[in-house]
């Protein structure tokens, strides 16, 4: 009976760990050997602006985007937290994930639309209010902007019921004796929510950027990279040399070049986890 | 005080709008152009002018060249999507099985499970697009299903482990003591005593599984490139490519493909959220 029981559970982790032997640490080391297969185009690589010019466009991406995410996210679920008996409470919980269940590729259509220069709901809105229209599609920084909207519309809600989670979990008693107290709001979050959601925050936020970097949907999807290519970061880059230009190497290459900072952040990530 | 107290629900009521705006003016924008006629999709306006369904019997009857074979594209999606589901939250429940406390393995391979699973569950996916696309080239799945459907499971399938073996952990082990000593071997207290008890996250997993494929784009994009086997998502990432494009009835795609995953999540929410919630709480 013994030899079942032990049997049985080794049978139930080979799935797992084969499927992560054979989708995720192979194709990862494949990757690693073709591209190192051919040296000259990793050197070409690192000596063409447009590479660094996607770094840039990805470290902007990542330095704002994660920031204006978790900062939202915190006060949504602030305000999911504090008036969760309240009539207004009810309808925001109801309706806040839905950004995170509508399909990407419908949600992208969506905002490219509304975002068009002469037709887009945005700049309809903006005319109306007696405001200049803006080019969201059509030069660099709205471009970007651009992006990091869709990808802030598309990510809070998960970040939010995260945080909301966590938050749910510290005891009211605390809020309600440091109230007596004198404690003000600002000063109730810093001592009290901050110190105790303070690892699901640094794991929450590592994860985001982690998942960020590899962000793909919002610039393929919301500006096809434009204008002019000028908003491809390091995901859509490789994607299109695979996609567009069937250069295999090259595209593996350019994938397999961020794969130490991928790394990098998921060991600090690992650390605070495990600790 | 009085004053205070109104002057705070109005400042609710405006922050309540804000991020009910927030949320749905794409959204709305996004139904409001499905009921305009093809004149009215070029000129902005916060209402159709004409309402009409036009252009969703357009998709429907597949009358247009973009959305030719919409019922086809339709229906590999959901092919898609439920393989995916079957394959995700059969390797996750079995792995959720063996990283909880109710598997008696050693200690060793139990943690590698858990270290496996958090590993691929942190990657970035899209990271992996090009590295697995290479192995599907390699042993010629490119354009079948089992291409998309094998690496989405794969992919899938760490969230669901993890998911699984809090649940697997949170049901008392005094209730699978009574059919050890009964002589019930493992397998047959994971298949009629566990498995039965844990049906709310096998619920919750299905749908979350579903839903990632069903919304997932790159995955079909990069692996898919006949036009039969294309799933609806890859369509409609091209309507993005065309100038002078019949904007109605893009909406109108895209909102026919947001029901199905919609109409889960509201069914399911409190299924997915506490599934969720568990995960995060527990950090």
């Amino acid at each position: 009976m013994r030899r079942a029981i032990i049997n049985f559970g080794l049978i139930a982790s080979l799935p797992i760990i084969f499927s992560f032997f054979l989708f995720v640490l192979y194709p990862i080391i494949n990757s690693m050997i073709l591209s190192v297969s051919e040296p000259e185009v990793l050197s070409e690589l690192f000596s063409s602006p447009k590479y660094w010019e996607a770094f840039r466009n990805l470290l902007i991406f990542l330095y704002v985007a994660v920031p204006i995410k978790f900062l939202m996210a915190l006060l949504i679920s602030g305000f999911l937290i504090t008036y969760k008996n309240s009539i207004f409470g009810k309808i925001i919980g109801a309706i806040y994930l839905l950004p995170w269940a509508i399909p990407t590729v419908a949600s992208a259509l969506a905002f490219r639309w509304s975002l068009d220069y002469d037709f887009g709901l945005f700049n309809k809105m903006l005319t109306d209010l007696g405001l200049p229209r803006i080019p969201f599609l059509l030069s660099y920084w709205p471009a970007m902007f651009s992006i990091i909207i869709f990808h802030v519309w598309k990510w809070t809600p998960m970040w939010t019921l995260l945080i909301y989670a966590g938050r749910q979990s510290i005891p009211e008693e605390l809020y309600e004796s440091a109230q007596i107290d004198g404690a003000s709001i600002y000063q109730r979050f810093l001592h009290i929510t901050m110190p105790l959601i303070k690892k699901l925050f640094l794991i929450c936020l590592l994860l985001s950027l982690i998942w960020s970097t590899g962000e793909f949907e919002a610039i393929w999807l919301v500006t096809m990279a434009g204008p002019a290519g000028a908003t491809h970061t390091i995901t859509t880059l490789g994607f299109q040399q695979v996609f567009q230009y069937a250069n295999l190497i090259k595209g593996a290459s350019i994938y397999i070049s961020v794969l130490p900072l991928v790394c990098v952040m998921m060991l600090i990530l690992l650390v605070i986890f495990r600790r | 005080m009085l004053l205070n107290k109104f002057l705070e629900k109005f400042l609710l009521l405006i922050a309540t709008c804000v991020i009910i705006l927030w949320t749905f003016l794409p959204v709305y924008n996004m139904i409001v152009t499905s009921f305009k006629t093809w004149e009215d999709v070029w000129v902005a306006s916060y209402l159709p002018r004409r309402f009409t369904i036009e252009p969703y019997i357009t998709v429907v009857t597949q009358s247009y060249f973009r959305v030719e074979k919409f019922w086809l594209w339709l229906w590999n999606s959901f092919r898609i999507a439920v393989e995916v589901m079957i394959l995700g939250v059969f390797i996750g429940l079995l792995a959720g099985y063996a990283m909880s406390k109710k598997s008696r393995i050693y200690g060793k391979v139990k943690s590698l499970v858990a270290n496996v699973s958090l590993l691929s569950y942190i990657f970035p996916v899209s990271l992996l697009s090009i590295p697995i696309f290479v192995l599907m080239y390699t042993y010629k799945l490119l354009n079948t299903d089992w291409a998309v459907s094998l690496s989405l499971a794969a992919l899938v399938s760490p969230f669901n482990a993890w998911m699984a073996a809090e649940y697997f952990d949170s049901i008392p082990k005094e209730v699978e003591e009574a059919a050890e000593v009964d002589g019930a071997t493992a397998f047959q207290r994971f298949w009629l005593i566990l498995l039965p008890l844990t049906t709310p996250a096998i619920i919750a997993l299905s749908v979350y599984s579903f839903l990632y494929s069903w919304n997932n784009y790159l995955y079909p994009l990069l692996m898919l490139s006949d036009e039969d086997h294309f799933v609806l998502p890859i369509v409609m990432g091209f309507f993005l490519s065309t100038d002078d494009s019949p904007w109605n009835i893009f909406m109108a795609t895209g909102i026919l493909y947001s029901i199905p995953p919609l109409a889960l999540y509201y069914i399911f929410r409190q299924y997915m959220v506490s599934g969720l919630f568990k995960g995060a709480v527990k950090i």
